[in-house]
């Protein structure tokens, strides 16, 4: 069972090769010494005027829990879905229902312009 | 040792490393990415375990959208209250150590002389590989045998949203006098890049006019719950 995950090890030692390769080339061929600047977040762009870790809307927390909800909801479809013709015509009324239960969630965010960005 | 006892090893003790940074970090948002590797390394346990749906779920839920609210959260907060993160009373400390202890001398003397089989399930490996896989089972038994609990689930994220709209959205979006005293909006009647731009102009919070875009102000030095209670 375990030897069809032998791809995705496949895969994360190639993005671990990758990223040891990124870092070990600029570790050799970088130039050594920090000039002044070099410590920026932007080296050669706009110079900083304030620090990046500042209080955000909380418009943010607001879309983060909204995707939460609908994500939590997403989840419940991939079960369904690989069993969806053995539940048939059942099934989809069922995962209708909790569709529709959700959609009034949406619509009641939306109708509030919690959605809305101004 | 076989491939999958190196691997759970492996897993297992990355899981608990990580997850003593996030304790240990003193930059909460070092704490949210160590809790992301954390995660991750469960995930693999699952998939060690043959729940690759648990797997996924682990992935997309709790990686993919708590960790996310997570670090929003911590936006949120202003930086320089975040210093205080890990200064706690002593007495605190020493009752945390103490507690923690206590909790890992009873787990690791349950580990050690306990027998940490429980009694055999309805769905033994062999069913569930009957049935196609760990996801086909859990779709099969979720949408016929609990169908009420599922349908009752979405009822409670239907709460979610509403609480999270009534919470989240600032006081001028909700209509009417009512609503307006229902409202929680996390303390701040206006928003709180509303109330921050209000107070930069030297303007009081509570005549803020309209200020165009938000998200570009702040100065982080306004007092926590400014313009509060009107």
């Amino acid at each position: 069972m375990l030897s069809s995950y032998v791809p995705v090890l496949v895969l994360f030692l190639l993005a671990a090769g990758l990223a040891a390769l990124i870092l070990g080339l600029a570790q050799i061929m970088g130039p050594r010494g920090l000039n002044a600047g070099a410590e920026d977040p932007y080296e050669s762009g706009i110079v900083p005027t304030e620090p990046a870790r500042k209080r955000f809307p909380v418009r943010f927390a607001l879309v983060a829990m909204l995707f939460l909800v609908f994500d939590i909801e997403a989840v419940f479809f991939y079960p369904w879905a690989v069993v969806f013709k053995r539940l048939g015509v059942f099934g989809l009324v069922e995962m209708f229902l909790f569709i529709g239960i959700l959609l009034v969630g949406y619509i009641y965010a939306y109708k509030k312009g919690a959605l809305n960005w101004e | 040792m076989d491939w999958a006892t190196i691997i759970f090893y492996l897993l297992a003790a990355v899981a608990v490393l990580t997850a003593a940074g996030v304790v240990f970090a003193r930059n909460p948002v070092h704490s949210a990415f160590a809790l992301v590797i954390s995660f991750l390394n469960v995930a693999g346990i699952y998939v060690l375990l043959g729940a690759e749906f648990l797997a996924a779920v682990q992935v997309i839920v709790y990686t993919g959208a708590i960790l996310v609210l997570f670090l929003f959260v911590i936006m949120l907060v202003r930086p320089e209250d975040l210093r205080e993160l890990n200064t706690a009373p002593r007495v605190q400390t020493a009752l945390a150590w103490l507690l923690g202890l206590a909790l890992f001398a009873e787990l690791g003397l349950v580990i050690a002389t306990g027998v940490l089989t429980g009694a055999r399930g309805p769905y033994p490996p062999e069913e569930v590989a009957a049935a196609g896989g760990n996801t086909q089972l859990i779709g099969r038994i979720l949408y016929s045998e609990f169908l009420l609990p599922f349908e009752v689930a979405s009822l409670v994220l239907l709460v979610a949203v509403v609480a999270a709209v009534i919470l989240g959205l600032p006081d001028r979006f909700l209509t009417g006098e009512r609503a307006r005293g229902l409202s929680l909006s996390l303390g701040h009647p206006t928003g709180a890049d509303r109330v921050l731009e209000a107070e930069r102009r030297g303007v009081p919070a509570v005549d803020a006019p309209d200020l165009g875009e938000p998200g570009t102000i702040d100065t982080g030095r306004a007092p926590v719950g400014a313009g509060r209670g009107r």
